[in-house]
């Protein structure tokens, strides 16, 4: 009799269960939907999908973030968990209208992908890879063979994703031009760049960090790099400038989400410095790099970082020895649109309803 | 103090629990200013956790409680009633500084140390045990290294299901953070990898609430982790 009462006492009430599965990664809980109706209701609620992310993000390392490679070989994402280790990556499915198309990544943020199909009117694509719901966005450059570049954005003060595509520039027959999308409102709007020198951006994807869109690039004809960037909430457009010139140069997002540059430089000691941005002025961090010129910073985990060397994944650690891993076959072009840096999660978009050939539980 | 006889330590015990004012037995008196001058402590320790005596009766204290008093600081202590009605002391510095809800009311003064017992109808002998353990151990060995800290808190976990189960509820109620943290991070850990069944088994969920027809595509959907 008394186990029997201590058996039906013993379910954990739900408020407990859930302050146990926001710590629990996104994959266990796509899965863990199956295990009773309360626990699918559960983790469905985007209230707790939010919960999870937030807290995941309040961590001094987001176990959620994972690199996302856009595979060659098949028509495939695939993802690669660097903090539990390099040498493993597993597939996620690909939307099905866009998944035998030229693709590329033009930026994501907490948890949504930006992709651009490279067909003739095709929209863009905003993507969450885990719980694989989508939703398009009309495209603002009819020519698709302009080239051009984009980002996607989180605005916390009025709870709305930006889609930002710019394209024209120096060497163009336009100058640059700048439109922003919402999604909640679900319009574009053009952006004021004119109080910008002219200038050219030089990647296709931009970086999210804090609040703010950077991209890379390269103004009035010189060589010296800039960094663009929109601030979400002002819908404002500025250039960042930074200590070096020339080289070249990749965004990275650091720790303590910090904004990074690694920077290359050419000279004779063929060193790669990273450089951080922190209260909005430039230190350079103490990290040494061998066979600098083939490898290209991606992220740090654990204090060792990883990067991509020949299309490998490496990481190099205090030792200043790299340690082999796993191979990526993408096209590893050094503006990055193959791959992308982004945090799991299981959000869903504002008033999204679900687009066409959405697949409910992928 | 242990060398001296059983007498002395019974007058002691008798003489530090009455109240230091001008109106003590004058047996006490002169035994109580010796003992000043030899352990030299302070009056206001002495006043400080000196029980009045309560209805004519002195409050019952355990030998430990006077042995500590004399060589530091006051320890004042609350009391804990467990759902068997078992009576546990406790360090009244250790329960605040772990759990949120003896904290508030011991500040808002509702807690009265004479008198009050604090009631913890949902928690039963064993594991009150167990709480006070985790707190005891965290307050005084808070300026241990990390490793030692995490070692210790592995082995008090290494509890079955139902030990663990009641453990949460009563870290739960008792608002620990420390401790509902540190039972999460093992459930979770728990159950990452785990099947579907193995996962309802442990959460002791009979009843999934799924038509046979959704079971089926579930089990069609995820075939490796029933």
């Amino acid at each position: 009799m008394k186990h029997e009462a201590e058996a039906e006492a013993m379910v954990l009430p739900l408020e407990l269960v859930e302050k146990i599965l926001v710590w629990l990664p996104v994959k266990s809980l796509i899965r863990f939907r199956c295990v009773s109706k309360q626990w699918l209701s559960l983790i469905s609620d985007s209230r707790f999908a939010i919960l999870h992310y937030d807290t995941a993000d309040a961590a001094p390392t987001n176990k959620n973030t994972r690199l996302l490679y856009l595979s060659s070989e098949v028509p495939e994402a695939r993802c690669v968990d660097l903090e539990a280790s390099i040498h493993g990556d597993y597939a996620l499915q690909l939307p099905l209208s866009c998944r035998h198309f030229c693709l590329s990544i033009l930026g994501s943020c907490r948890g949504f992908i930006l992709l651009r199909i490279h067909v003739h009117g095709a929209p863009l694509l905003l993507w969450n890879p885990v719980t694989g719901s989508h939703r398009s966005v009309p495209y603002p450059v009819a020519d698709p063979d302009v080239p051009c570049w984009g980002g996607l954005g989180y605005d916390e003060s009025c709870d709305d994703y930006l889609v930002v595509v710019g394209w024209g520039g120096i060497g163009h027959k336009w100058k640059p031009q700048w439109e922003y999308f919402s999604v909640r409102t679900n319009f574009w709007k053009e952006i004021e760049c004119g109080h910008l020198p002219p200038h050219l951006v030089t990647v296709d994807c931009a970086l999210f960090c804090n609040g703010v869109l950077y991209w890379l690039a390269v103004k009035d004809m010189e060589v010296n790099f800039v960094i663009v960037a929109f601030d979400l909430a002002g819908k404002h457009l500025s250039m960042v400038s930074f200590p070096t010139s020339g080289g070249s140069r990749r965004l990275l997002k650091l720790f303590a989400g910090c904004l990074g540059i690694s920077y290359l430089n050419f000279t004779e000691d063929q060193k790669t410095e990273i450089w951080v941005m922190k209260e909005l002025s430039w230190t350079r961090l103490n990290v040494v790099l061998p066979y600098a010129h083939v490898i290209h910073p991606l992220c740090f985990t654990k204090g060792e970082l990883v990067g991509t060397k020949n299309n490998e994944l490496v990481k190099v650690s205090d030792k200043g020895v790299s340690v082999k891993s796993l191979r990526i076959s993408c096209r590893d072009r050094d503006n990055d649109s193959k791959m992308v840096m982004f945090t799991e999660s299981l959000l869903s978009l504002p008033d999204e309803f679900g687009g066409t050939g959405e697949e409910q539980r992928k | 103090m242990d060398k001296w006889p059983s007498s002395n330590r019974y007058s002691l015990k008798a003489a530090l629990m009455i109240n230091y004012n001008p109106v003590i037995p004058s047996l006490c008196l002169p035994f109580l200013d010796l003992l000043i001058e030899i352990m030299s402590i302070k009056e206001k320790w002495l006043s400080a956790w000196c029980i009045k005596p309560v209805g004519g009766a002195l409050v019952r204290q355990e030998p430990e409680y006077i042995l500590l008093a004399l060589m530091g600081s006051p320890l004042k202590k609350i009391m804990l009633c467990s759902s068997e009605k078992e009576i546990f002391n406790v360090e009244e510095q250790v329960m605040v500084q772990h759990s949120v809800i003896i904290n508030n009311m011991i500040e808002d003064g509702s807690y009265n140390h004479e008198e009050s017992k604090i009631p913890l109808d949902c928690v039963d002998s064993k594991t009150l045990k167990k709480v006070i353990d985790y707190c005891t151990h965290h307050t005084h060995h808070q300026n241990d290294n990390q490793e030692d800290l995490e070692a210790w808190d592995a082995q008090f976990l290494n509890v079955d299901s139902n030990g663990l189960y009641d453990l949460l509820m009563a870290a739960n109620y008792l608002e620990i953070r420390n401790l509902l943290d540190l039972i999460y991070g093992t459930i979770k850990n728990m159950i990452k990898g785990k099947k579907i069944d193995e996962i309802r088994r442990i959460f002791n969920i009979k009843d999934h609430g799924f038509t046979s027809e959704e079971e089926e595509q579930n089990r069609k959907e995820y075939p490796h982790f029933y």
